[in-house]
């Protein structure tokens, strides 16, 4: 095993160089849009794609998605350094965690809360998400994730959907390095607890796959 | 048990999770490959975890389903929006400001009047007090020539009365009292023991004069200190309101 395999991953992950988004940035303080929309285009991805494995409904990131760049362009002045993409995923994690509030005001975001709560799972398999979603493995993964807590289910996506480095991840959620250890730690036994016993259910195709 | 359950695992779930990703000190990253080599639980564990990432990382990339770019309309309709809110921001902040500034001018008048009744209370109060009761102890000692303080010895003369009248037996005080001007004699004259026996008696009514006042005079100020305190309080929670306003204030010009 590589000693820093995450690093490898951000490369993967991150074709944009730093100096770019630097100049990109300081022509958006001047209100310039079209610089603040060359760096939508940069990250629209990675934010569409943590509002949709959030929220696990296409139509719902869609519209969180638009939101995080509005609200982004509005405050483009509280932007003061650090990882552009992080502070955006900042803002998208805080209307993701507000939109799932709104949907469900009886569930409080506390750590120890959620996991066996049966209303996570109707969501996804009911709404019209098909083109990311689609495959089973997916699909069963994003149901896992869907019984975390949403501070966990956050800390999974970032790091092991999109590959942030563990300081990306702290910066974005606002974390120590510690918690977002902890966190993940903690979904990752969760999810793997709810895949494994998935997997008894599956189909015999899948129980190879998995 | 639980000793020995720890002893047989002293690796976490979290230290495999930080393991798998390379987050571990050396030391301890050596002590879990220890363990691990020891351990089926564990290295299944890290299996699984192992796999489990890899297929969270195999996970189709999300790409946006369209662009999310602001179209000029959307932005301009936004800066305007924010403007407005910049600028309702700006007059709440200046109304606050001068709110608040009034409040604690009008906090710290309150609290100069009322320090000013308090050392007028002090003053009118205090001093009379203390005179009349010097004198008082002055003329009951009969020491002083009694024309000097006439109006005085008139009021303790007369409590004397009472206080002689209590002492209900001689004949010779009132006669002593009447004389007024003349008490020095009595003191003067040793052979008149009801002179005698007043003067430490009129020194006990003007000590126990003395006592009530002040208590009064405590309670009074008491209040008058809560009251100031509590002015003061304002002053100080409505002055620093105003500050921070004044601050906020200064921001947003700046800004703009």
């Amino acid at each position: 095993m590589a000693k820093y395999p995450w690093r490898c991953r951000l490369s993967r992950e991150t074709p944009l160089t730093s100096l770019d988004e630097a100049s990109l940035l300081q022509r958006c303080r001047t209100g310039e849009l079209v610089a603040f929309n060359a760096l939508v285009e940069l990250h629209q991805d990675a934010v569409y794609g943590l509002c949709l494995r959030m929220l696990a409904s296409a139509q719902a990131a869609e519209d969180v998605t638009q939101e995080v760049f509005l609200s982004a362009y509005r405050s483009i002045e509280s932007y003061r350094g650090g990882i552009f993409r992080a502070w955006l995923l900042r803002i998208a994690a805080n209307a993701c965690t507000d939109e799932l509030r709104r949907r469900r005001p009886q569930v409080s975001l506390d750590d120890d809360s959620g996991g066996a709560q049966p209303l996570d799972l109707a969501d996804p398999s009911e709404s019209p998400e098909e083109r990311v979603l689609r495959g089973e493995l997916s699909r069963h993964i994003q149901l896992g994730l869907m019984t975390l807590p949403p501070d966990q289910r956050a800390v999974i996506i970032l790091r092991d959907v999109q590959g942030l480095s563990y300081e990306e991840v702290a910066e974005a959620l606002r974390l120590s390095p510690g918690t977002v250890k902890s966190r993940l730690s903690r979904g990752r036994a969760r999810l793997r607890d709810f895949l494994l016993g998935q997997r008894e259910l599956l189909p015999d195709p899948f129980r190879r796959t998995i | 048990v639980r000793f020995l359950v720890f002893r047989r695992h002293p690796v976490r779930e979290s230290d495999l999770s930080a393991y798998l990703d390379g987050r571990l000190s050396e030391r301890r990253q050596t002590r879990v490959e220890t363990h691990l080599e020891s351990c089926a639980g564990c290295r299944r564990t890290l299996e699984e975890m192992r796999q489990l990432v890899a297929e969270l990382r195999s996970l189709p990339a999300s790409k946006a389903p369209r662009s999310f770019a602001l179209s000029p309309e959307l932005a301009a309709v936004t800066r305007r929006a924010e403007t407005a809110a910049v600028e309702k921001e700006g007059t709440a902040v200046r109304r606050a400001y001068l709110g608040f500034g009034g409040a604690a001018a009008a906090a710290a008048l309150l609290l100069v009047v009322l320090f000013g009744a308090g050392l007028l209370a002090g003053g009118g109060g205090g001093g009379p007090d203390s005179t009349t009761a010097s004198s008082a102890r002055v003329s009951s000692g009969a020491a002083l020539p009694a024309p000097a303080v006439a109006a005085p010895t008139d009021a303790v003369a007369k409590r004397l009365d009472t206080e002689t009248d209590d002492f209900g037996g001689t004949a010779a005080t009132p006669s002593s009292a009447e004389a007024n001007a003349p008490g020095e004699q009595g003191a003067e004259i040793p052979a008149n023991p009801p002179a005698a026996t007043v003067s430490p008696s009129g020194e006990a009514a003007a000590a126990t004069e003395q006592a009530a006042q002040p208590a009064e005079k405590r309670s009074e100020h008491i209040w008058l200190w809560i009251v100031e305190g509590a002015a003061g309080g304002l002053v100080i929670g409505f002055g620093s309101s105003a500050f921070w306003m004044r601050r906020r204030w200064i921001q947003i010009d700046r800004d703009q």
